[in-house]
């Protein structure tokens, strides 16, 4: 009797077994890290990086997470410089240098939904006072307006100490059931993309990529020219933040954000270089 | 290349039982890779998961680093990377740390189009040798809001841990499938070889053993399945076929028999006429060596034609002369019969059968019979043809001239119609038939009767015509009318009887006449008497008037004698002029005495021969029967003496032999 055909078969069908090929990955020890306020990452610092990245083919890792969470970084050494929209402050760390990279403004964003176009310093004051606290109050629908106010409890964050300085007279805004705290700026402009009778105050950099609606203030429109031009009265500088004593590389990113092309490049991006206001 | 059925069936049902194993495994392996996978899957969506709520407490919590304090997941063996990102996908924290993760992979943007509103997704890395997962990390800015998104976090799990376990699932799989797969496949090939294979061969041999003339019994039949009733069916069958066969045998031998033993020299050829096949007659007549049948005949020109103008629907019957193995001429009957194929549309010839019947010698006996027939025809005798029941088969011409029976009147009648031999006491005619069965052959003198009734003698010959037993089967009788022979017979009897000039009865009739006369007195004790006469004068006459005269004058004289005596009595011419009476019965002796008066008177009365008018007398002497003598010649030398007597004294009287001494005569006177 034959029974080789089945064996045979069988060995035919053992010889199918297959297995995974592993590769290895690739690492770079040549790179960047930077951490800082929302308006600084989205504005212009990413789109900087990437460019810094193209001429060099030096990586560089941008992350947000506020101005507070940036210098916090710094002072851990968990990145190699960080960005602000504020200027120094008391309780920022020492060894630390402020170098202003651009021009911004300060914006009141709501709702794309929002009929509400146009807002005057006083009403503003008025929200952050407590005063007004319904949009019916400013022309709109009968709802209560949700104020959102990036803050940790570590630090002021950039947006907020613009506020203070120049629209609330260096006062805190009164912290009313209609005040909402969130963690970063960036958290503030999503939270109003999302929330309909939502008002913030924030950065033009940022802000103009969101899909949110920017405020006139007092009738002006918050743009590049109006904000050159100084109709736009409420201008705020944007930092980057290095060591005193920098390391070649973070010197050497410093450099290119400040010389003549990378400041062309910002200006580029829609954003006031530094010599493009005063 | 000759595989047996047993081999074939199982490898078909190994091939079977390999396949369906296959399929099994496969899908078996399939399913359980696919929860493997999905295990894996699970895994790495719950890391992700975890991570990114971790992360977003982080957050809350104002952590810098968002997920550091996981190291419960961070140290997975199987995480080979953690990463976290924005919500512009800006990577924040890398873990195992920021020095040893990977450049933003290529894929990461494949990866971001994944997402496209969902919480999570995954990709493999594209040297399979990892995956990633994502998952969104998520904030709910107060309680109530719609959450943001606030950035991702990602997992990256090593695959090697999953492609072991699905490794090891497989060889495992297939070695339990190959150690059942081989214990099925023996198992079904020893329940094959059992059911099928070993009862097969039975069969096959069986089937082999009957090819080679045994009957075999199978011994599988006793299974009840259908391989036994196979064998069952096979037996019967076998034993049904050998009776068939044997059948078969007996009949071709019979045939056989017949063609080799018939008398018909049998042959069969092809459509071209070449011998195929020949019988024993057939060689006996022509010999072995003979190719074609037209070979054989004289006319072989004549015997083309039939061959070229043959209707092949029927056969040809024809005589003909051939050629026999020695040259001889035979005569032959030969029949052929064409062989057509009928099964095509067109029927065509195959070629002939035939045979030949010699009848050389049948023609001679032919031509014999035919001789013998007219020989019977133009016969004189009269032949007549019975079978052995005596009745009549055949009668010639001749026969119908002397009997005036036609054929029709005798053919089919027993031969007592020919009334052969009739009515002869001495020899009746029972005893000719007996004669002819007991010696073959009869002949004599018969009397037959005509149609008409008339009585004819004839010269019978019968003989009987014996069969190959030798009982007679014919009988031949021959026969001739002897009328005119008879006629002729009885003349030349009354030459030697009677006395021609008169008519008397002459001394030799009368001696033989005398001594019946005497037989017959003594028989009847009667008186007898003879007389002697002799005429008174008659050599006068003679040389008186001629030897004619005389002549002339003894037949009256004879005549007168005649009208003396009884129709029973005799008168005899002894010689020349003597005359002899007998008178039978005389009773009394004066009867002899009255007639011889009146001979005497009578005769004394003038003659009148040729017209001439004579006178005569007559003397007579009487002997007597007993007295005289009881002899029949002595009494007619008595009554010669008695007559002397008579002349003696004066003529033209009579005298008594007992006269001689005395003188009776006178006294009568």
């Amino acid at each position: 009797m034959n029974k080789r055909p089945g064996i045979l078969c069988l060995l035919f069908l053992m010889s199918v077994s297959a297995c995974l090929i592993y590769a290895s990955p690739a690492y770079s020890d040549d790179y960047l890290t930077v951490s800082g306020c929302s308006v600084s990452y989205i504005g212009y610092l990413k789109d900087l990086a990437q460019e810094y990245e193209r001429r060099t083919g030096i990586k560089v890792f941008v992350r947000g997470g506020g101005t507070v969470g940036g210098l916090e970084n710094l002072r851990e050494g968990k990145v190699d410089f960080a960005a602000t929209c504020r200027n120094r402050i008391e309780g920022d760390p020492e060894d630390v240098e402020f170098i202003q990279a651009a021009w911004d403004a300060l914006v009141f964003i709501v709702h794309k939904s929002n009929p509400i176009k146009n807002i005057s310093i006083k009403d503003v004051k008025g929200i952050y006072a407590g005063r007004i606290t319904n949009w019916k109050q400013l022309g709109g629908k009968n709802e209560p307006i949700k104020v959102f106010i990036a803050r940790t409890t570590k630090s002021l964050s950039g947006i907020e100490s613009s506020l203070r300085d120049m629209v609330l007279e260096g006062k805190p805004p009164f912290e009313g059931p209609n005040i909402y705290l969130v963690p970063t700026g960036g958290m503030v402009e999503q939270t109003v993309e999302k929330t309909p009778d939502g008002f913030a105050a924030s950065g033009f950099t940022s802000a103009r990529k969101r899909n949110v609606k920017i405020l006139r203030l007092n009738g002006i429109s918050a743009t590049k020219e109006n904000i050159i031009k100084n109709r736009y009265k409420l201008r705020m500088p944007l930092f980057l933040v290095a060591p005193k004593n920098p390391e070649p590389k973070v010197k050497k990113f410093l450099d290119f954000a400040l010389s003549r092309e990378g400041q062309r490049f910002i200006g580029s991006l829609g954003v006031l270089s530094l010599k493009d206001a005063k | 290349m000759n595989i047996s059925l047993r081999t074939k069936i199982a490898i078909f049902v190994t091939l079977i039982i390999i396949i369906l194993s296959a399929i099994s495994t496969y899908i078996f392996i399939s399913q359980h890779r696919r929860s493997i996978e999905k295990e894996f899957t699970s895994r790495g969506l719950t890391l992700s998961y975890l991570l990114s709520k971790i992360a977003a407490e982080g957050l809350a919590a104002e952590r810098l680093d968002l997920i550091g304090r996981a190291s419960f997941i961070l140290n997975s063996e199987d995480v080979m990377r953690v990463d976290v990102y924005t919500e512009l996908w800006d990577l924040i924290e890398s873990y195992p740390s920021p020095s040893s993760h990977r450049s933003p992979s290529l894929s990461l943007t494949d990866a971001i189009k994944y997402f496209s509103g969902s919480d999570n997704t995954s990709y493999i890395n594209k040297d399979g040798k990892d995956r990633h997962f994502f998952y969104k990390v998520t904030f709910q800015p107060y309680e109530g809001a719609v959450p943001i998104t606030i950035g991702y976090v990602m997992v990256d799990l090593s695959t090697s841990g999953m492609e072991k376990a699905i490794d090891n699932m497989i060889k495992t799989n297939i070695l339990i499938s190959w150690i059942t797969t081989v214990i099925a496949v023996l198992i079904l090939n020893i329940l094959i070889g059992r059911i099928i294979g070993k009862p097969i061969m039975d069969i096959h041999s069986s089937v082999r053993k009957f090819q080679e003339g045994t009957v075999p019994e199978i011994k599988t039949s006793h299974s009840p399945d259908e391989i036994g009733d196979l064998a069952r069916e096979f037996n019967e069958m076998s034993r049904a076929v050998k009776e068939k066969e044997n059948l078969l045998i007996e009949s071709e031998r019979n045939i056989t028999s017949l063609f080799e033993r018939v008398e018909h020299a049998i042959f069969r050829l092809d459509k071209d006429g070449n011998i195929i096949k020949t019988n024993r007659k057939f060689n006996e007549l022509f010999g072995e060596k003979i190719e074609r049948l037209c070979d054989i005949f004289i006319g072989e020109k004549r015997i083309r034609d039939y061959f070229e103008n043959m209707d092949f629907a029927n056969r040809v019957k024809i005589e003909e002369k051939v050629i026999g193995k020695n040259g001889e001429e035979l005569i032959v009957l030969l029949s052929l019969y064409p062989d057509m194929d009928y099964r095509e549309d067109t029927k065509h010839l195959i070629g002939f059968d035939g045979y030949m019947l010699n009848i050389t010698e049948r023609k001679k006996a032919e031509e014999n019979i035919r001789l013998s027939a007219r020989v019977m025809e133009s016969a004189m005798e009269g032949v007549f043809i019975t079978d052995r029941g005596l009745n009549i088969q055949k009668v010639n011409p001749a026969f119908t001239d002397i009997t005036g029976f036609t054929i029709n009147d005798v053919i089919g009648r027993n031969a007592d119609v020919l009334s052969v031999g009739l009515d002869n006491p001495e020899y009746p005619r029972c005893q000719i038939w007996a004669d002819v069965k007991k010696n073959n052959l009869y002949q004599g003198e018969v009397w037959n009767r005509r149609k008409n009734g008339e009585v004819y003698p004839a010269w019978l010959s019968i003989s009987s015509i014996k069969d190959e037993t030798g009982e007679a089967a014919y009988y031949v009788g021959i026969f001739t009318d002897i009328t005119q022979r008879k006629l002729f017979e009885d003349h030349l009897k009354k030459i030697a009887h009677y006395d021609i000039l008169t008519g008397l009865p002459n001394r030799a009739l009368f001696n033989e006449l005398l001594i019946h006369a005497v037989e017959q007195a003594k028989r009847d004790q009667k008186k007898l008497a003879v007389m002697f006469l002799d005429l008174d004068n008659f050599k006068a006459v003679n040389d008186a008037y001629g030897h004619a005269i005389g002549d002339m004058l003894l037949q009256e004289v004879a005549q007168r004698l005649k009208e003396c005596i009884r129709q029973s009595d005799t008168v005899s011419r002894l010689s020349g002029d003597e005359f002899a009476v007998i008178l039978n019965q005389i009773g009394e002796i004066s009867n002899a005495v009255f007639i011889a008066q009146k001979i005497i008177l009578d005769n004394s009365h003038p003659f009148y021969p040729g017209g001439n008018e004579i006178k005569t007398g007559v003397s007579i002497g009487i002997s007597l029967y007993p007295e005289d003598s009881s002899d029949a010649e002595t009494l007619l030398e008595n009554a010669d003496s008695a007559m002397y007597l008579a002349k003696n004294s004066g003529k033209n009287n009579y005298r008594f032999f007992s006269e001689r001494t005395d003188s009776s005569s006178d006294m009568i006177k």
